[in-house]
């Protein structure tokens, strides 16, 4: 059911692999256009989702891919995850969603890094808070460079009570 | 962190200089964000479509960010129009087109853009009450009130570009009458929330900052 892609540089590439690896013999599964899937995937490669996948899918250490074609009604836990097809679902990335133009996703999206191309369509939540074991890395990481540490809204409060003189946005 | 892709950000050079789109100061986009503690994070709502460079600008003070997309659920079945296909009127249903959060989830800033002014009385009243059960003491809600006779046929998208400007862009350069709202018009239908903030730009929007009560 699915398809192994393990290509090396002495292999021609053929019509039935339209995924040209960029990189080489890296292990990818394929989940073709008539694949149907009903249940929990887990595995230890990248997997590229061109066909239709209902339940949970975990990864933790590897790429999940959604295809153009891929439609998927799953949670998904990977290290990296990229939408190009239409999603419906949790996205938890360890390092990084990425939604591109072409993606509809409806659900919640839980990543330090995220991003959005312009044509993507999203309707849900977008939490990049890491999780407290994550935060003294992702301090020293760019993109959280700079910033102040990170605190819980408080319930109650406006955003406006008690300004501080020095508190404008500076980071705005 | 959130990013948008090189390729993107060229193009938003191209679409600023388009004639659908334009770059307008805002006002209360910088007193909210002179007047925001900068040493906490927030739970933001945005009722329009979910774009990388907004996304990216809330990301430097968000906890969490909700995206409603209302901008596509109002264009796409063609409430605009109140006329279904079959001729019939058609309304917008909250309970069908808008998100049940957890009963627990409470916003501290919303994003309503110019969404108000595409919806009559009663489901805007709707829409305020499905917000007032997220609302806490002092949410805010950032909203533009066209008080010109015409405003465009759809919602106009606005993307972020730094605290003092926003890119307005037009999908549609066919124009439609709207409720015209007035202040006071307005906050009865908003019964839990009163003005903090309003400031006339003269492009012609009222930009207005609503306190939850």
């Amino acid at each position: 059911m699915w398809k192994k892609d393990e290509v090396s540089q002495a292999q021609p590439e053929t019509a039935v692999r339209p995924y040209a690896p960029a990189e080489t013999r890296a292990e990818r599964a394929i989940i073709g256009p008539s694949i149907t899937i009903k249940g929990e995937l887990s595995g230890d490669e990248d997997l590229i989702i061109e066909g239709r996948v209902e339940g949970k899918i975990d990864l933790k250490q590897h790429k999940i891919t959604i295809g153009k074609k891929g439609v998927v009604r799953a949670d998904m836990h990977a290290k990296m995850i990229s939408v190009e097809g239409e999603v419906q679902g949790t996205l938890s990335g360890e390092e990084q969603v990425v939604l591109c133009k072409s993606s509809s996703v409806r659900g919640d999206i839980i990543a330090p890094r995220v991003t959005l191309e312009d044509g993507a369509k999203f309707k849900g939540s977008i939490d990049m808070e890491p999780k407290a074991q994550d935060k003294q890395r992702a301090s020293n990481t760019v993109s959280l460079e700079g910033k102040p540490p990170m605190t819980s809204s408080d319930p109650g409060r406006s955003a406006f009570d008690a300004p501080k003189p020095d508190a404008g946005i500076k980071r705005m | 962190m959130f990013s948008t892709n090189t390729s993107t950000i060229g193009e938003e050079s191209t679409e600023a200089a388009s004639p659908a789109s334009t770059i307008q100061n805002s006002i209360a986009l910088k007193y909210l964000c002179d007047n925001f503690p900068a040493n906490k994070r927030y739970n933001i709502l945005d009722l329009g479509p979910a774009y990388g460079e907004n996304i990216a600008f809330f990301s430097e003070f968000a906890r969490k960010i909700y995206i409603e997309d209302l901008r596509d659920t109002l264009c796409t079945h063609d409430f605009l129009s109140g006329v279904a296909e079959t001729g019939g009127e058609i309304r917008l249903n909250v309970g069908d087109t808008l998100t049940a959060y957890p009963a627990d989830t409470r916003f501290d800033l919303i994003f309503a853009w110019d969404l108000f002014n595409y919806l009559e009385r009663e489901p805007l009243q709707q829409v305020i009450a499905w917000l007032s059960k997220f609302c806490k003491t002092g949410t805010l809600i950032f909203s533009l009130i066209s008080t010109r006779v015409q405003i465009s046929q759809h919602p106009l998208t606005f993307k972020i570009l730094d605290k003092d400007r926003l890119l307005y862009g037009s999908s549609s350069a066919l124009e439609r009458p709207h409720p015209r709202y007035r202040e006071v018009a307005l906050l009865k239908l908003m019964p839990h929330f009163k003005t903090q903030k309003s400031f006339l730009l003269r492009n012609g929007m009222q930009e207005y900052l609503f306190i939850h009560q």
